[in-house]
């Protein structure tokens, strides 16, 4: 994946200019740690690297290597589909599912029933998916 | 460095990583379509945060009413957009993570180094801004400012990466790369279909909440945190009076409106006082930081002429205080656009009925183009500054 490197002009200002943003981020957390109690932000922080590239991605890699091969061939492409925009839709909706943000002295807050909103969305999506596949099956060689 | 050995194990090893996905293409478009998503919600941001906490010089006017509901409400929504764009991106690079030897150069140093806020940095910012408007707050720091210092550091290291990425980029987006994005692997999908469902999965989360700020939608909205036709009265609530702690204060018969500061004549007003003054009515948003907005009928007396009233001549700013006793909101300031614009109101009606206590009963400040945490509730005190 490597490719021809950026002029180096354009690369140093970019570098230059984004380590100073990078600073003054730094220096407001520090400077508002009142409010942004940094010891705890920065377990947030690292700790999204950390879940993401070592928790979330391998277990996508996991879920490809293990799910998506044993799938036969015409489907495989639409189920691959179906399954990265069904994750996609499920981690987004998380917080909702699980109604941390429901309070009893305010019904507007999280007022759907956001468990038969996500069936029938992913029912709209696995739908795609099946006719996809049923074409695909069609005209297999 | 080039000598050192590559190791043979895991994620090291040579070809772990077999997909055709992993493409310098398919980065390069996802990445030119996260740093316009980044860009936007980066901007919205700040002018969000300004409006709230202006610095010298930055007066945010009063007109068009509805430009905050469309700043802020695009803020949250390309941020919903960004997740299946990050989570694609982020998964078609992830074999760089583990490139050998590590290090190549020393421009390279400085461009993997920029790699850790930015991955932390965008991770962070679309967590906590979900988990924000699920209303979840997991952590220990104050939302609005935890959010606010990572997306300086996050948009420095996306300056940094693009600037080390520009010319690959570039050659990506035009060089000829034919039949490249069709190429699949063992009948799985092609980097055209990679993109396709990561858009689609966009799409897909933008038509089930965007009606939360686009009533038009609001029927699909089924994933979205709020309605804009549930609450009381027909729109959502916030804040609301039993957390505000003014179930009493609010009711209390004795309740005065106190209008003070640098007046001529100082006004201390009952609720019936308030009721024989001018009415006027006003087709006003509320725009919530969270991306909700509704459209609401307001009816109340003018700001601007309960100013009048007080002696006071030529714009000023004034402070709106509520009758809440703390709280980060209890307080907001009409810069003088503001104070002076004839559709700001203390409102004592909306869409044709009384307030209702959640909705600031008895008077509640109501004025185009404002943040909703800044359309103060159970008003009780206006300062001339």
């Amino acid at each position: 994946m490597n490719g021809p490197r950026s002029s180096r002009r354009v690369f140093w200002i970019c570098a230059v200019l984004g380590w100073l943003l990078i600073a003054y981020g730094v220096w407001g957390l520090f400077d508002n740690d009142t409010q942004t109690h940094p010891e705890q932000w920065i377990r947030w922080f690292v700790g999204s690297l950390v879940i993401h590239d070592f928790v979330i991605a391998p277990l996508t890699f996991a879920v490809g290597a293990l799910l998506v091969a044993r799938i036969p061939r015409p489907f495989r492409a639409p189920f691959q589909a179906g399954l990265i925009s069904s994750a996609v839709i499920v981690l987004t909706t998380w917080p909702l599912l699980r109604g941390h943000g429901l309070r009893s002295d305010n019904p507007s807050a999280l007022p759907n029933d956001y468990l038969t909103g996500l069936v029938m969305v992913l029912f709209a999506v696995w739908s795609v998916v099946a006719a996809v596949a049923l074409r695909a099956w069609k005209r297999r060689p | 460095m080039k000598s050192m050995p590559r190791p043979r194990r895991g994620p090291l090893k040579d070809g772990a990583f077999t997909s055709p996905l992993h493409s310098p293409r398919t980065a390069a478009l996802l990445g030119i379509a996260l740093g316009i998503t980044f860009t936007i919600c980066f901007l919205t941001g700040v002018l969000s945060h300004f409006i709230q906490q202006p610095p010298s010089g930055f007066t945010w006017p009063s007109r068009p009413a509805g430009l905050y509901r469309v700043t802020q409400g695009l803020h949250v929504a390309t941020g919903i957009i960004a997740i299946p764009l990050l989570l694609g991106k982020l998964w078609t690079v992830y074999p760089r993570l583990w490139q050998w030897p590590p290090i190549e150069s020393p421009t390279h140093l400085v461009e993997r180094v920029s790699l850790a806020p930015l991955v932390a940095g965008s991770v962070f910012l679309l967590f906590t801004g979900i988990a924000n408007i699920s209303l979840w707050y997991p952590w220990r720091f104050f939302f609005p400012a935890g959010h606010y210092w990572a997306s300086w550091i996050t948009i420095g290291a996306l300056i940094v990466h693009v600037g080390a990425k520009a010319t690959i980029v570039r050659t990506e987006l035009w060089g000829r790369d034919p039949a490249g994005l069709e190429v699949t692997l063992n009948g799985g999908l092609s980097r055209r279909g990679f993109i396709g469902v990561i858009a689609a999965t966009a799409g897909i989360l933008t038509l089930t909440t965007i009606g939360q700020t686009f009533s038009p939608l609001n029927r699909l909205a089924v994933l979205a945190p709020r309605r804009p036709d549930v609450g009381p009265q027909g729109f959502p609530v916030n804040k609301s009076a039993v957390s505000a702690n003014v179930l009493e204060s609010a009711r209390d018969p004795d309740y005065r409106l106190r209008v003070t500061g640098r007046v001529e004549r100082q006004l201390d007003l009952s609720l019936d006082e308030l009721r024989v003054l001018q009415q006027h009515r006003a087709t006003l948003p509320i725009s919530c930081v969270e991306g909700w907005s509704a459209t609401v009928d307001w009816e109340g007396i003018r700001v601007r002429q309960l100013l009048d009233l007080a002696g006071i001549a030529r714009p000023h700013s004034v402070r709106v205080e509520s009758l809440q006793s703390d709280g980060l909101y209890r307080v907001s300031v009409l810069n003088p656009i503001h104070a002076d614009d004839p559709d700001t109101l203390l409102a004592l009606r909306c869409n044709g009925e009384a307030l209702h206590i959640d909705h600031g009963f008895p008077l509640r400040l109501i004025g185009p183009n404002r943040p909703g945490v800044m359309q103060t509730k159970w008003v009780s005190e206006l300062t001339v500054l």
